[in-house]
Parts: structure tokens; sequence; C-alpha cells
């Protein structure tokens, strides 16, 4: 052990480390939005369905999308399940996240 | 000991250790113990856990809880070695249930606390206090041990007020909710042994919670009288939002609630079923409130929305003091319903 200065001591960190920032990479964003396929990522609260709904209803009318893809997540504060990122994946080149209450 | 990950401190002065604590943000507002090398060691020590040892991880915030981290939160909490094997069974029982509720307790704005609930022969080892006064402080195991939790979800997880805990009024159940079941002076089987485990086991049983809520009962003669009082606030309307959402309940049956209950032969199965069966309110009353969308239709005046799916969503604990007719009634939050674990004490 290092030896120590009387005017001094130790303490041991009891923080978390932060996660290392350089493994998130963000997906390259789309340049245009006409006619590509809008996924719409519901958190499952009261009324969320109904503003991304608007939401999408609103963009459409100026961008024309291919598709609509409305999915939904089995709890507001939990992340969305693997199988519901897939679906996203699959079937949107854009998504919207919404929150209702 | 020098492996640990510190920081060098400037000042002998003990006072000043634990102000370099708070300048840090290390502290929930409270003074803390310093987290000393030879004090982290000792509860390492303790249990027999390597300081790099990964107790797990939550994903969604990608971070992990070593046995270091641990060790340090559970120091300054105040917390004597041998309260360690119950945290540590506590983080193991939330990782199981699910590692991302641990990211979802701080995440809801509703302000839940988390519900550590001690039963078999570990309460006396520790002093654990289970009778009165149990939810005040002034018992070092009871007010430690939640609060070492705490430290760790504010400390590893950034669980902090305004940052990542978004709960709206708060809670003083964040500070600790950590008390044991009164099995020496129940009628009734031990909270443990009525969910399959030996008497002689000590377990720890965790839940995210509410506020828990006096129940002020001290008129009722009949045990009907006693028990429409918690299915009366099990209905409370302030709650109506989580109905039909899987919520469970705890009752902390007072001693006299208890004896009287006893006395007139009501038994934890029948309990639960005539609570169960009390506590609801009309579909056409919630839609009346906007906790259920939509106008009222034929039919919802007579239709029962209960605040509990089942009975056995009513959990039934004999805890409290016997200076009054008192209970207490907590609601569980559906993020992590009452999951018991048996405390292991060697973790090496």
């Amino acid at each position: 052990m290092a030896r120590l200065d009387l005017s001094e001591v130790l303490l041991v960190d009891p923080t978390g480390e932060a996660p290392d920032s350089q493994s998130l990479n963000l997906a390259p964003r789309p340049t245009d939005l006409r006619g590509k396929r809008l996924g719409l990522l519901d958190n499952s609260k009261a009324n969320s369905d109904v503003i991304l709904r608007a939401i999408a209803d609103i963009l459409n009318e100026q961008y024309e999308f291919s598709e609509i893809f409305y999915t939904q997540k089995h709890s507001a504060s939990l992340p969305p399940k693997p199988e519901i990122l897939a679906d996203l994946h699959r079937n949107a080149d854009i998504v919207i996240a919404g929150v209702g209450d | 000991m020098t492996s640990l990950r510190t920081h060098v401190h400037s000042a002998p002065d003990p006072l000043d250790t634990i102000e370099e604590c708070y300048r840090r943000g290390w502290t929930d507002g409270l003074p803390v113990v310093p987290p000393t090398p030879d004090r982290v060691s000792a509860m390492l020590d303790y249990v027999g856990l390597d300081r790099r040892r990964v107790l797990g991880e939550v994903p969604v915030r990608r971070r992990t809880l070593t046995a270091e981290q641990a060790a340090a939160n559970v120091v300054m909490a105040g917390c004597l070695p041998e309260y360690f094997p119950i945290v540590l069974t506590t983080m193991q029982a939330l990782f199981d249930h699910d590692p991302n509720c641990i990211h979802e307790l701080s995440a809801v704005t509703n302000s839940t606390g988390v519900l550590i609930l001690i039963n078999g022969p570990i309460r006396q080892n520790i002093g654990l206090n289970c009778t009165d006064n149990l939810l005040s402080p002034g018992n070092r195991a009871n007010s430690t041990i939640g609060r070492a939790l705490r430290l760790i979800l504010m400390n590893v997880f950034e669980q902090r007020p305004g940052i990542l805990d978004r709960g709206c009024m708060g809670s003083t159940a964040k500070y600790s909710v950590c008390f044991g079941e009164d099995e020496e002076n129940s009628p009734w089987t031990p909270f443990h042994v009525s969910r399959g485990f030996d008497p002689e086991d000590s377990t720890v049983t965790v839940a995210s919670i509410q506020d828990p809520e006096l129940i002020g009962n001290r008129y009722g003669i009949e045990g009907e009288s006693v028990m429409d009082s918690i299915a009366d606030a099990m209905a409370s309307h302030g709650m109506a939002t989580y109905f039909g959402r899987g919520i469970q309940w705890f009752w902390i049956v007072g001693h006299w609630h208890a004896e009287s209950l006893a006395r007139q032969g009501w038994e934890r199965p029948a309990m639960q079923k005539y609570i169960q069966q009390e506590a609801w309110r009309s579909r056409a009353q919630l839609k009346r409130l906007g906790a259920i969308r939509g106008g009222i239709v034929p039919g919802d005046d007579a239709m029962r929305v209960f605040a509990a799916a089942s009975p056995e969503d009513i959990h039934i604990i004999k805890a409290g003091g016997n200076s009054g007719m008192y209970s207490e009634l907590i609601m569980n939050y559906y993020g992590v319903l009452a999951t018991t674990l048996k405390i292991q004490e060697s973790w090496s």
C-alpha cells in the first residue's frame, strides 16, 4: 500500500462508470423524407396513439409516405422489446417515438 | 487494498472528509460514513466478494454494478457488514426480475420507493425492528439497509432527482422502507413460509411501492370493519389509474387488528379473498374520473373494476406496535411485483 501523508485520506469511489459514448453510433440521417416508410412507436400511455397518428397525418400531407407502420411498447417506462425494434427496423426508414398522457 | 478505485482527499479531519463526500455529490442529503479502503474491504471480506465481481448490468443505461461500488455505498449508508448480504440479495432480486426495472424505478414520474421486507432468523441477528414504530427513524438496520439501496441507485445508476430520477412529487419512501415481519407475535404463518420457504430460511421480499398509507381503524369490532377500511383505501380514486395493470398490495396488519381478526377465525386466504372482492369501483365511476377513456354506456354502473385482480395480489404481513389499532397499506406498483429470495450469506 502506498504510504499516505497524515494529512491525506483515501476514499473509494462509489459511483458507476459512464458508458463508453464511442460504442453508440447514430444511423445516417435521411436527406429527404418524401416517399419514405414512416414508423410510429407508441409508448403505450393514454392518447399516445392519438397524438402520433395526428402528427403522421400532418407530415403525410407534405411528404406522402409510402407506408405508415404503427407499433407499441409494452411499458412506457421500459425500452421496447427486441421484436418491436426488429419490426421497426424491417418496416420503417424513419421513426417517431411519442409520449401521451 | 490499493487496487480499489480511490480518490485522495487531503484533509485528516473526519468532518471535512464527510464534507468531501458532499462536494463529490455522493450523498442523499444526509451525512455519509466516508468510504475508506479499510471499511470497504471489511465489507467485501464479510461476504467473500472479489471487488471486481460484476453483480449485474442495467442494459438500457449500459451501466454495471461491481462489488466494490456496492460495498462503498453500503459503507456510506452506515450499514454493518452483517447487513451487506441483505442489500446484495435485494439487488439480486431486481436483476433477476428484469435488470431494466432498475432504470424503471426512476424513469416513472410517480416516485416509487423500494420495499425491503425481511423474514426469518436474520431479523434477530441484526436487531431489525418489526414492531413499534417500524416505519420510523431510530433503528440502524431499518434505516441504513434501505438507504444503502438508494445510494447505489443514485451513485451507480445516476438516479439523481432532476437527472434520471423523474419523480414528480418524490417520496419519503425513497429514504428507506425496510422492516421485518413480527413472526413471533403473528397468529398466521410467516409471510415467507406462505410463499414456499422454510421457517428457518431468511428471506428478503422486494417490491416497487408507493407511499405507505396509515389505516386508522380504531373502531371496528368485527373483522369485516377492519378489512372494509383496507378495501376502501385500495379503491381510492387517487390510485384508480393503476387498476387493471396487475398491481399488488401489501397490508401490514398491526398488532390489535391481527389479534381481533385471528380471534374471529380469519386466516390469510379468506382475508385475501374478502378484501379482493370489496376493493372495487364501478366502470362508470372510473369513466367519470377520466381514469378510463370513453363515454358511459349501459352496464358501466354494474361493471366492477377491481383494485387487485386476484386474492393472491394482496400480501398480508403482521407487523407494527401494540400501542393502538392501526395497519398500513402499501401499493405495489407493477414495475417490480413482490419478489422473494432467500438471503445468501456467502457470495464467494
